[in-house]
């Protein structure tokens, strides 16, 4: 019923109202896009602006979210000019307490890779056992550090941990520390300090600060690239050949060959001697009951008696407390009349007493289910002939950039957050091409 | 006389065709915007509702052995209809409405002219009463133009909006999660204007149902609160009860009240409804129930001026 | 000297679309000057009128002239003369239909191309005539209802007197879509129509004149001021008043105008004169009735519109009882071939079957030429449009379908009875469903008579009776002026009486 004329005429007004309606459409989008924006950025900085600090957010679309199970999504933090900033990553990992999932909200900065803030994520349904509380303290020792991250370097265990006869008899509690006298070829003065509680060795620390002070110690130094060895960093090999010591107590359990190096420690090809020595000085402190401080007075008597000085005068203090002093130049300071090598103690106390005792067997430590439990890291072993994980929430040791303490009587949770954090960290090495 | 035409020997260019084309022409800008807002599953769903409309229209006829009315008017029903659903609507709940809205409302009350319900208006009724969860499948404007799973599944995750997140610029060119057809205010104004311009609706209906509103949510504001007016008339989709749902012949009847009361009738009852609900009951229950009471209206009319004529009982 | 008021109508309600308002539909550039017609031949019937068919006068192979009388009513019948157009011979005289089906003689004149003149046809010297001149006159010119009523003039005038009217009314509304002729007319022949309207008024014995028009007829109002103003040294002691009403079809009708001006419903049988103290005449039956006057010219040609519905709008003099074929042929670049003949106008006419055989008549105000309409009906959708249009407030479409459902009674309790036929609710179905055709051929049916064409001036008792064509009647106020031409017969061939 409609004549030609006015089917053409309704056929060029429909090509018309087609074409009104996309100008109105684009232009309504074009207009509104920075309200829009706005808007979102608004919703992302609310959202986001405690975990990572940027002027504006951009989703990353990446087909690897979907391949790392636990990322949900990711967020790219850039600043006024368009450059990436950091990440914001969004992982979902299963409680260890409750089984039930816990989301966080990781921050990376782009350009150090150090955390910059951990939140709870909104879609959290709060189910598992981690308090914000925990978040808030974890986040607290990893901001600002590098990622990723393993946990209990310097382990404290609880007091119900331990149970048993201690491998090493005699071992005063306290702290104790040895260092070496003179300088290596590179200017290094390594150093060992133990804490000792209840008879047990509790944590070891082994590194070394250069006569130079403008070079970082030997641990950071490994870790920024610039100090190197061949296998994993020395950072790494001294990490485990500490938790070694302190799975064994006695250590001679660690079995150095004559070459000073030892093959039950799994990673640990440098040589070990030093450590030996200096965990042997150590444990003869205990012994002997000289601990740390009366360690630093020695060290202090000496350099008194050589200089006329003290260690501040003499500017030989670093920046972390050590006496930065060799002693090659003064080789008979140490040495007694007779010729025998005398250490710190024994040239401060004059007691020449041997505190290094043959080692017991070692007993295991049992946690109160008691299946041998060694080590408070991530993953369980059974087998206390070797040693360290291979991996740490699928990442190798040596690619480990942070140790924290974690939460005193939260294993659960901290394990919980740093596996988020290393979830994340995984995620961005492949989606970033990060070198290890 | 036989084969001699009849006076009068012209007749208004707006036939019935004419007027339906016109109808369906005002709805394309809508229709271009839901395409380029939500894409492919905009214009799939607004298709197959159109396409699936016309079919039942074309069945039913032939079942009820009914003469057959324009087929752009049932495109245009089915237009409409999938104008007023959320954008991840999946199709199957869409035919229900249409199925609906066509065999039930339209067919089953006598055809087209003869009910009192608008089939469009009801059909989008009954979709929200038997899928209420699906009133939530809305989705953000101009993103994930090309997902069409959801016509199939249904809607990966289910909204609810609160206007008050978003900028009154984004509200009123509708960048805001809602149905695909009704919440461009402008496009929808264009639309009556267009409507008007064509002589193809009385402009004092939609003009009174608008107005009336519109005063009664600004006494409302002043008196106790509520929403902003300026952000419900252009959000809530009444433009789009005033710019198609009035206008479809079947619910502002021309006989017995007046269209201008009908029409603030309708205003009313959208008014009482804003304190109660919101979403879809606001553009489709008024419309629904002004039809209803006017019909009721007309009939008891009737039946009480035969009463009064006595007209009512048998003769012998 | 003459007054404005609101503009009326009689339709009272809010009304936001006007569809029914044609003044703008075709565009209203119409051609300046009137064209006129010179037929080679002419067809006159002798029932031209509402009445008795007239007798011819003329015989096969009698030379006529123009404004020569050719056939005059019988004896105490109603009816007035008829007079031929041209100047020829006859060529025979022989039954014709008409498109109305009336079935008469007519009286065929072969043209000479001479345009030879009746001696009694020239311009008088001395227009201030009495009433009764001017009702002789206008009898013997054979003056009707131009507007398509018919009526002899004499017998509206006469009835206007016994009535005692206080008004009259021009009727210059013409409303029907296309139809230009009524305003080509007034704009080229205002002062004629201005005098015509004095004298009628005169002989109906009334001062007051009210010229009803649509508002938006800027032109025309603007020619009829103008000629008031040149012609008011002519005239004296008669007001005249513009009145304005909304455009809006078919305002021209005496019933819609009786109820837009007096707020009067005139029922079956009732006139605008027994109920209202009107009388109407349409404006080209008052230029008629001066033409006659001021020219002695019987009323032998008309104005009337050609049209069709692409905009084409042709209007002509032609002399009355020219064939339609031929009016179409004068009409250059006009096809015609596949459309369809309307005698009249769009709304109210009636199909032409055969163009060579039908003359145009003093009351066909025009031809039209329609295409078929498409015949698809859709269903009714309740849209209430019909409703909307129509002059008297009833519902076509319920009315339509309680006939056909054969509930009479129920379609006379919504007034199918008033129906006037007028076409508009058809016009504007837009399910192209006729209405008019059948709650109009109810309604017809309904009442005491026919359609002439269509229900026509009323008080059809009145009209039937031929002492209205008499001039005896004389009010007995009037002054008799000193007359220079005879009262009676003016026109060869009249008795008078």
């Amino acid at each position: 019923m409609l004549s030609r004329e006015k089917i053409i005429r309704f056929t060029f007004e429909g090509a018309a109202l087609v074409v009104f309606g996309i100008i109105i459409s684009l232009l309504a989008m074009v207009l509104t896009d920075s309200s829009t924006n706005r808007r979102i950025q608004n919703g992302y900085r609310q959202s986001f602006g405690t975990v990572l600090d940027a002027t504006s957010y951009e989703p990353v679309q990446s087909p690897l979210i979907k391949a790392y199970s636990g990322v949900e999504y990711v967020y790219e933090g850039l600043d006024e000019d368009g450059n990436p900033v950091g990440y914001i990553v969004a992982v979902s990992v299963v409680d260890r307490a409750t089984g039930l999932p816990l989301e966080l909200l990781v921050g990376v900065d782009h350009n150090t890779a150090e955390l910059t803030g951990i939140a709870r994520a909104a879609e959290d349904t709060r189910g598992s056992s981690v308090t914000d509380d925990d978040i808030a303290q974890i986040e607290q020792q990893i901001t600002g550090q590098q990622i990723p991250v393993a946990y209990g370097i310097s382990e404290n265990m609880q007091e119900q941990d331990i149970t048993g006869v201690p491998v090493l008899a005699g071992l005063n509690d306290g702290i104790y520390y040895a260092q070496n006298l003179e300088a290596d070829r590179s200017g290094y003065i390594d150093y060992v300090e133990i804490s000792i509680e209840n008879g047990f060795i509790t944590s070891v620390q082994w590194d070394a600060f250069n006569v130079d002070m403008n070079i970082k110690n030997r641990r950071q130094s490994a870790l920024d690239g610039v100090y190197s060895v061949s296998g994993l960093d020395w950072a790494t090999q001294s990490y485990l050949l500490c938790h070694a010591l302190i799975d064994v107590q006695d250590p001679d359990l660690l079995a150095m060959k004559s070459d000073g190096t030892t093959d039950i420690v799994d990673g640990v090809t440098v040589n070990i001697r030093t450590f030996i020595d200096l965990v042997n000085e150590c444990i003869g402190n205990s012994r002997a009951g000289f601990d740390k401080d009366m360690y630093f007075a020695g060290l202090q008597e000496i350099t008194d008696s050589l200089f006329a000085a003290d260690f501040e005068s003499l500017g030989i203090v670093n920046d972390e407390g050590f006496i930065v002093f060799s002693f090659e130049d003064y080789p008979g300071v140490f040495v007694t009349e007779d010729g025998t090598g005398v250490n710190v103690r024994q040239k401060v106390t004059g007691d020449m007493t041997d505190y290094t005792s043959p080692s017991a067997v070692g007993l295991y430590r049992y946690n109160e289910e008691g299946s041998s439990v060694t080590g408070s890291e991530d993953g369980v072993r059974e087998d206390a002939t070797s040693y360290g994980n291979d991996s740490i929430d699928g990442i190798p040791i040596s690619q480990i950039k942070t140790y924290i303490d974690g939460i005193d009587g939260r294993i659960a949770a901290t394990s919980d957050i740093v596996t988020a954090v290393n979830t994340s960290y995984r995620f961005l090495k492949d989606y970033l091409n990060w070198m290890a | 006389m036989t084969g001699m035409i009849n006076a009068p020997y012209i007749h208004t260019g707006m036939n019935g065709v004419y007027l339906c084309a016109v109808r369906l022409l005002s709805v394309v800008p809508l229709i271009t915007a839901a395409v380029i807002f939500y894409g492919i599953r905009a214009a799939v769903l607004i298709m197959f509702c159109s396409a699936a409309f016309a079919a039942s229209d074309i069945l039913f006829d032939r079942l009820r052995h009914s003469s057959r009315d324009s087929i752009l008017n049932s495109l245009y029903c089915g237009a409409l209809l999938a104008l007023l659903l959320p954008p991840d609507t999946p199709l199957y709940i869409a035919f229900t409405g249409v199925l609906f809205a066509c065999g039930i409302v339209r067919h089953l009350s006598g055809g087209k002219g003869s009910g009192f319900l608008s089939p469009v208006a009801m059909g989008r009724f009954i979709v929200r009463v038997l899928f209420p969860a699906n009133e939530g499948a809305l989705a953000m404007p101009c993103e994930g133009r090309a997902y069409i799973k959801s016509l199939v599944f249904g809607s990966e995750a289910y909204m609810t909006v609160s206007t008050d997140e978003y900028y009154t610029a984004e509200l009123a060119v509708g960048r805001f999660p809602s149905f695909l057809g009704t919440s461009f205010f402008f496009l929808m104004l264009a639309a009556l204007i267009y409507l008007i311009a064509k002589r193809a609706v009385k402009a004092y209906i939609p003009v009174s149902y608008f107005l009336m509103l519109f005063i009664l949510m600004i006494l409302r504001h002043m008196f106790s609160g509520g929403p902003d007016p300026v952000i419900f008339m252009i959000t809530s989709g009444v433009m789009f009860t005033a710019a198609f749902l009035l206008n479809d012949d079947e619910t502002i009847r021309p006989f017995g009240v007046p269209a201008a009361a009908q029409a603030f009738l309708c205003a009313f009852l959208t008014f009482a409804l804003s304190f109660v609900t919101a979403g879809i009951d606001l553009i489709v229950v008024p419309v629904l129930l002004t039809g209803a009471l006017t019909g009721m209206f007309d009939y008891s009319e009737a039946v009480l001026r035969a009463v009064k004529e006595d007209r009512l009982r048998v003769k012998p | 000297m003459f007054s404005e008021r609101r503009a009326y109508s009689f339709h009272k309600g809010f009304n936001s679309d006007n569809a029914l308002n044609f003044s703008k539909r075709s565009s209203l550039d119409y051609e300046i000057m009137l064209e006129r017609v010179y037929p080679s031949r002419l067809i006159i019937p002798m029932l031209q009128h509402y009445g008795k068919e007239c007798i011819p006068i003329v015989k096969p192979g009698q030379q006529v002239t123009i404004g020569q009388c050719v056939g005059v009513p019988e004896q105490g019948t109603m009816g007035v003369p008829v007079h031929s157009g041209i100047s020829g011979t006859v060529d025979k005289i022989k039954p014709i239909v008409l498109p109305d089906e009336r079935i008469c003689r007519a009286v065929f004149i072969e043209g000479d191309r001479k345009r030879t003149f009746h001696p009694s046809v020239r311009p008088r010297n001395n227009v201030n005539i009495s009433a009764s001149s001017v009702m002789g006159i206008v009898r013997d010119a054979g003056i009707v209802g131009m507007g398509g009523e018919g009526v002899p003039t004499i017998a509206k005038i006469n009835r206007a007197r016994r009535l005692k009217v206080k008004e009259l009314l021009v009727n210059c509304l013409q409303s029907e879509p296309f139809a230009q002729s009524d305003y080509l007319l007034i704009n080229e022949y205002a002062d004629y129509i201005i005098m015509g309207a004095v004298a009628a008024a005169g002989a109906c014995g009334v001062h007051v004149i009210n010229i009803l028009i649509s508002k938006d007829r800027k032109k025309e109002i603007m020619a009829l001021r103008s000629a008031m103003e040149r012609s008011f040294s002519m005239y004296s002691g008669f007001a005249f008043n513009f009145v304005h009403l909304k455009p809006r079809y078919p305002q021209g009708y005496y019933r819609l105008v009786a109820r837009a001006l007096y707020d009067v419903e005139l029922e079956e049988g009732d006139s605008i004169e027994k109920r209202c103290g009107a009388v109407m005449f349409n404006c080209a039956t008052v230029y008629a009735c001066w033409n006659a006057i001021a020219e002695s010219m019987p009323l032998v040609s008309r104005v009337i519109s050609i049209n069709n519905e692409d905009g084409l709008d042709h209007n002509v003099i032609a002399p009355v009882g020219t064939p339609v074929s031929e009016l179409l042929d004068s009409v250059n670049g006009l096809d015609n071939t596949s459309k369809n003949i309307i005698w009249g106008n769009c709304f109210t006419g009636l199909p032409v079957k055969d163009p060579d055989m039908t003359p145009v008549i003093k009351t066909t105000t025009g031809i039209s030429l329609v295409r078929e309409r498409p015949d698809q009906v859709l269903p009714c959708s309740g849209c209430g449009r019909c409703a909307d249009v129509c002059p008297y407030d009833l519902h076509p479409n319920i009315l339509r379908s309680l006939i056909k459902a054969g509930k009479y009674d129920t379609a006379d309790d919504f007034n199918a009875a008033r129906c006037i036929a007028c076409g508009a609710c058809s016009y504007i179905c837009p399910a192209n469903i006729d209405l008019s055709e059948t709650v109009g051929a109810y309604a017809s049916a309904k009442r005491k008579r026919g359609i002439f064409p269509y229900n026509g001036a009323g008080d059809r008792d009145l009209l039937d009776d031929p002492s209205l064509l008499t001039v005896n009647a004389v009010r007995a106020d009037e002054v008799k002026q000193p007359e220079s031409d005879s009262l009676k017969l003016p026109f060869e061939g009249w008795d008078g009486q």
